[in-house]
């Protein structure tokens, strides 16, 4: 279980996210929900511990810190990809840093996001769903137990969102818990546990 | 993976990248057309291993002939050059002009005469245009050579004008005037000594140019480490602290940096090298001993770009960091090197730069290879490379976690 408690984060004299609280169960997939500019994509960065939160603190199966942050992977809304590599150097790469080179689960998640195509592709010529793709397998490529997608669906098309759901949907079976950011989030309706509504850092509902 | 894997990629990523590439094609051009400056008499030039000059000495005092004597046996001996004595100036611009020696020295009646008395002694020195870069050596080596050794020699004569006060005997005078003056032969490589001053790059003991395109390599391999800069400040803002990855991975990944870092400055000196060894046909042995201190050297410029990576958020601010830093090392260098006259702490600064211990090294080992000179700067790198390595991952690690 995920447990944020009392989050805030501000830049400057904007407070991006004032005192969030929310609680993630096992197996649960909430939708966080809000305009851009709402605080979003701050609160999922402090949830995923990639942002330090000014106030308040994030419990992930008990743990803080560096174990509990090992039990998340995030999936950033900006592209985090070594460009110059291409997408199988990519995926051996990140399972590695990660912890251990994982051949079956790079194949098993280029078979499941159909990058089959341009998996021998730099990343830096790839477009721009193409690229998104890659960057949501990046992330699965390590050991977790909570998925944290922000805006996962950016750019992606129709084809590609059904691959996105259908990957999302084998990792809900398997008990994986997640949190996901969207605009729309029409694809991700059939998955989705339970909606949060954020705006100017507050949930409203 | 294997960790080979992990520098196979990062290779792959410093030479793959646009900008980076970009920078690390841009940054030899300079060098380049340094190289092909100082180059272009020389290869035009039959590429000869030694160049010859004349001298025509009308100053019959013994110091001056035994100091021709102690230039020329030396550079002889080291079959640098051959030297002819010519009976008159007309002989010697001759020669000059039929292109049989490359220089050709005068030395006017009167000259050490006159520098003793405190007045300016004018040597006249001719070449021909094709033969620039050779006199630029020779005039280089003559003029620190004289200097010094002037110097030296006003000091034995102020220990003898002492001893006459002092009523020694004339044996006794005689004795100390061809102890002192032997003194100075004997230490005539270390000049610096004989006026109780040694510059931080050892004054006197290389010839300009050789210090020249020391620097040039040394500054070469420092600009060719900028895509490293850029490249690590990048991953460190905008990959790594949004993705987690645990300590122990991103020391591999650290290493791996630093390696493909020190193979992307080795190129540089690749391109280089042979160009340095056609210059005067290096001997093999002393070619050699530049590789570990290219080795070194690639080694520690990339740790310190890994570090200044490290230490600026924005990688263009981190090339700016880098850039500040390197003129500011290289400047320091080049016009401090043979300044004895340095505050303490200056000359201990310049005393433990790795740039000038680089510079030091290619200057020393390509063309002539003191090796006690040698095995210091090395220790000084060495040194350097543990003390960048170390705090450079401290700050690698702190700048990748949140």
């Amino acid at each position: 279980m995920i447990e944020a408690k009392g989050l805030v984060k501000r830049y400057g004299k904007y407070t991006a996210v004032d005192n969030a609280s929310l609680t993630l169960e096992k197996g649960e997939i909430v939708a966080l929900l809000g305009a851009n500019g709402s605080g979003k994509s701050t609160l999922l960065g402090m949830l995923a511990m990639v942002l330090k939160p000014d106030e308040g603190e994030v419990i992930v199966d008990g743990l803080k810190g560096k174990p509990a942050k090992s039990k998340i992977a995030y999936v950033p809304q900006d592209i985090v990809l070594f460009e110059e590599l291409t997408v199988l150097e990519n995926l051996y790469s990140w399972s590695s840093l990660k912890g251990k080179e994982n051949i079956e689960r790079a194949e098993y998640l280029i078979n499941e996001l159909e990058m089959t195509d341009f998996k021998r592709k730099r990343v830096d010529r790839l477009s721009g769903g193409q690229r998104r793709r890659v960057n949501l397998a990046v992330a699965l490529m390590g050991k977790y137990d909570y998925l944290l997608l922000d805006e996962p669906l950016a750019g992606i098309d129709a084809h590609g969102g059904e691959c996105i759901e259908h990957l999302l949907r084998a990792e809900k079976e398997k008990g994986c818990s997640m949190i996901v950011t969207e605009h729309n989030p029409t694809v991700l309706l059939p998955l989705t546990d339970r909606f949060l509504r954020i705006e100017g850092g507050h949930f409203i509902g | 993976m294997n960790p080979f894997l992990f520098i196979l990629y990062d290779i792959k990523r410093l030479f793959g990248r646009g900008k980076t590439a970009f920078i690390a094609m841009l940054s030899p051009i300079p060098v380049v057309l340094m190289f092909a400056l100082f180059l272009a008499p020389i290869l035009t030039d039959g590429n000869e291993t030694f160049f010859s000059g004349a001298i025509l000495n009308e100053d019959d005092s013994e110091s001056v002939n035994q100091l021709m004597n102690i230039i020329v046996n030396y550079e002889v001996g080291k079959g640098n050059v051959a030297v002819y004595p010519v009976k008159d100036k007309e002989t010697g611009e001759r020669l000059v002009d039929e292109g049989k020696v490359s220089v050709f020295l005068y030395i006017p009646p009167d000259t050490y005469n006159d520098s003793m008395n405190g007045k300016k002694a004018v040597l006249e020195f001719y070449y021909s245009p094709a033969h620039s870069f050779d006199a630029l050596t020779f005039y280089s080596g003559i003029k620190s050579s004289m200097s010094v050794f002037g110097q030296g020699i006003r000091l034995v004569n102020i220990a003898v004008g002492i001893a006459e006060k002092l009523g020694l005997s004339q044996e006794e005078i005689i004795r100390i005037w061809d102890g002192g003056v032997n003194d100075l032969q004997t230490v005539f490589i270390h000049r610096g000594r004989v006026i109780g001053k040694n510059g931080i790059f050892l004054f006197g003991a290389d010839y300009h140019f050789r210090f020249a395109i020391a620097l040039l390599f040394a500054t070469c391999a420092y600009l060719s480490s900028f895509p490293i800069i850029y490249l690590t400040s990048l991953d460190l803002t905008e990959i790594f602290n949004k993705r987690s990855v645990p300590t122990k991975k991103l020391f591999t990944y650290y290493v791996s940096r630093i390696i493909s870092g020190a193979v992307l400055i080795m190129f540089s000196f690749l391109i280089m090298f042979p160009v340095a060894r056609a210059l005067r046909q290096i001997p093999l042995n002393f070619a050699l001993s530049v590789i570990p201190g290219m080795l070194l050297t690639s080694l520690v410029f990339s740790a310190l770009a890994v570090l200044t990576g490290s230490l600026f958020k924005r990688g263009q601010s981190a090339l700016w960091g880098g850039l500040y830093f390197g003129t500011a090392s290289i400047a320091g260098v080049a016009f401090l090197s043979d300044k004895t006259d340095l505050p303490e702490a200056v000359s201990f600064l310049m005393r433990i730069s790795p740039f000038r211990a680089s510079v030091s090294i290619f200057s020393n080992a390509m063309f002539n290879l003191m090796v006690e000179r040698y095995t210091y700067d090395m220790l000084i790198l060495l040194a350097a490379f543990l003390i960048f390595s170390v705090a450079g991952f401290v700050m690698y690690r702190k700048r990748s976690a949140v």
